[in-house]
């Protein structure tokens, strides 16, 4: 059978919980000698090979049943489970398992839409449901709901939500607007949480809360069950929709934009999901680094210049919408577009502006609510496809955005990459994404990528800066930075990891909570 | 749905027929499931149309933009489909079994290597 095995198992162990996976699901279903079927799940744009992160197998149920019969051979037998929905955030991983060695818990083929409420604004969906598929299912019924999609399309409202993903529309802060899940224990146990626990409740996917504590957030980015169901509300179609995108010719005008903003922001102006993209971001979905620079190190001054001259983009590139009637939309807009006028130089964008302009369509798309795949090419930028994401928190003042931003670029250059990233604008939040670009194909990038990554998780945490998620190579890092009073939250959900799941098969490591027996002395 | 993908789809029947016609129901009936997968895993990146779609986009810097779009392209053989569809390659990820099974696969590949003039017709 295959080459690789769980940490702890016999050949014969292994090979006797596969066979009882393949009762138990059907042998087409669990891909164990398959090594193409295998490698499939590879994280394939890590900064580690793929070897670090293949599975020994992959077991895809189609069902609650099937979960249950799978869970009770894996603690029979003690195999780790890394669970997967859609598996298609690949900078933070994608379908890959912490360990190489682990079974995964493929949940594709659970792509049931159980759901959608048009008068009260709701989905129920399974974890394999994608957002493509919610799309083309809102159209074919003529529904006048919206989706909020992640920037790749084969993602999927499950799987995002739980790993706290976020998207653009009014709808983008997903954890906000997620309502009621069912949830798998490891011993097999179905709990529905808020309102689903009242046998015969209308109110699963319109009240959050149940009687007592709130338990959602205990499986979002954990270990502690498998979600395999999921409501959300859904945005109705409002009856105007005014994108917008403003150009800021110099880099330190993050500092005023925010400023700006801030005070918009806390009253919910602009609406949605707004982004700030850097100039390199907003090129690479449109042109290659090579255009422009030939060299080692950061883009020469002279060549940001032309780039925004070329695609007429700025040093930071504003992306947010309005949403509601059209006079109360320019009536909310005119204050804001006033205090962004302060700042000189600034260009602003509307509509029918800027036709055949890529990264317009799909940003425009995106605070639509319809899903694509555009934001892929900013692997073009250099090619090769490695891209992690680091993704710290910061404090929506223009100091603290100026400080984030400027930490990361000086490290970037100095591990010999550009800064490509973008600021995600919260209400009381900004998240930084550093999109860290590295040609895979070669070893030095990807170990200066490593290195670089670990380097800012070190420099962000001496700050007081978290990340919000990571990649699988760095969990237990940046778990590690979250120590107020000697690691006290995480001592808290390692204790309701072992009290959940004592045999330890549920996603080992994830966000580096570890089963008793896989823990490394603190 | 794009509106690509639409497009396609109202072509499907001329398309079939450029491929020499005489299929069985049956064969129809899984390129149309082709064409569905081709909307969900494929078209968001490989769709004609070089500023939209990042491979097409990868392809024409690397190869040419006559050979961006892989559509009708026959010089990529079925063997060599199945392996990138699987594996990925470069900036492509590997698609697994649970999002295109084996017989979606095979299908998938009839359904790139159709003909394609209809649909540039088409658009026009």
């Amino acid at each position: 059978m295959a080459n690789l095995l769980p940490e702890g198992l016999t050949v014969e162990i292994f090979n006797q919980a596969v066979a009882e996976m393949r009762t138990a699901v059907g042998k087409q279903w669990v891909f164990a000698e398959d090594e193409a079927a295998l490698r499939s799940y590879r994280a394939a744009y890590g900064a580690m090979p793929d070897e670090a992160h293949l599975p020994s197998a992959a077991v895809a149920p189609d069902g609650v049943e099937q979960i249950q019969a799978i869970l009770k051979i894996a603690n029979e037998h003690k195999v780790p489970l890394w669970t997967i929905s859609t598996g298609r955030n690949f900078a933070y991983g994608g379908p890959a398992p912490r360990k190489a060695g682990y079974v995964v818990l493929d949940l594709k083929r659970m792509n049931r839409i159980i759901e959608v409420n048009e008068e009260l604004a709701y989905a129920l969906v399974e974890p394999g449901v994608s957002y493509f598929q919610l799309y083309e299912h809102l159209q074919k019924t003529g529904s006048k709901l919206w989706i909020d999609p992640g920037a790749p399309g084969w993602g999927g409202p499950l799987g995002n939500t739980l790993d706290h993903g976020g998207g653009y529309t009014p709808y983008g802060a997903h954890m906000l607007m997620q309502c009621g899940m069912e949830v798998i224990l490891a011993d097999g146990t179905v709990v529905r949480t808020g309102q689903g626990a009242l046998p015969n409740s209308d109110n699963w996917q319109t009240v959050p809360y149940n009687f007592g504590p709130y338990v959602d957030g205990l499986f979002t980015q954990s270990n502690y069950g498998v979600v395999t169901k999921m409501g959300f509300w859904l945005m109705p179609e409002p009856p105007g929709f005014m994108p917008f995108m403003v150009t800021f010719p110099k880099q330190d005008h993050l500092h005023d934009l925010v400023e700006i903003l801030r005070p918009f922001k806390l009253n919910l102006i602009p609406h949605n999901g707004a982004i700030m993209a850097d100039l390199i971001w907003e090129a690479s979905t449109k042109a290659t680094r090579r255009q422009y620079f030939s060299g080692k190190g950061p883009i020469p001054p002279s060549a940001r210049k032309k780039i925004a001259a070329d695609h007429q983009i700025g040093e930071w590139n504003l992306y947010a919408a309005f949403y509601g009637p059209e006079a109360l939309n320019r009536l909310q807009w005119e204050p804001l577009e006033a205090a962004l006028r302060t700042i000189p130089g600034i260009d602003i964008y509307y509509e029918g502006d800027r036709k055949g302009d890529p990264t317009w369509d799909y940003r425009r798309n995106l605070m639509r609510g319809i899903p694509n795949m555009t934001e892929f090419s900013l692997m073009n930028w250099i090619g090769g496809g490695g891209h992690i994401n680091f993704s710290p928190i910061c404090t929506p003042y223009g100091a603290e955005a100026m400080k984030s931003w400027a930490m990361i670029r000086d490290r970037a250059n100095e591990f010999g990459f550009d800064y490509i990233g973008e600021f995600a604008i919260g209400w009381r939040e900004l998240i930084q994404v550093l999109m860290l670009m590295f040609d895979r194909t070669d070893a030095s990038q990807r170990d200066a990528a490593y290195n670089l990554f670990n380097t800012l998780i070190e420099d962000f945490a001496k700050e007081g800066y978290g990340e919000y998620r990571t990649h699988l190579d760095f969990m237990d890092q940046v778990a590690k930075t979250y120590d107020w009073n000697n690691h006290a939250l995480l001592k808290l959900q390692e204790r309701l990891k072992d009290g959940l799941d004592p045999n330890g098969i549920l996603s080992p490591g994830k966000q580096g909570i570890w089963p008793e027996h896989m823990r490394e002395p603190r | 749905m794009s509106r690509q993908s639409l497009i396609l789809r109202a072509l499907i029947p001329g398309m079939l027929l450029l491929s020499g016609g005489g299929l069985s129901a049956g064969e129809t009936k899984k390129l149309e499931g082709a064409e569905r997968t081709w909307a969900f895993y494929c078209e968001g990146c490989h769709a004609a149309g070089i500023e939209e779609h990042p491979a097409t986009l990868r392809l024409s810097y690397t190869r040419s933009p006559e050979l961006a779009a892989i559509q009708g392209r026959q010089d990529l053989t079925p063997a060599y489909l199945r392996q990138v569809v699987r594996m990925g390659y470069r900036e492509m990820v590997g698609f697994r079994k649970t999002e295109i099974d084996d017989a979606e696969l095979e299908a998938l590949i009839k359904f790139i290597r159709l003909p394609v003039q209809s649909q540039a017709q088409g658009e026009q």
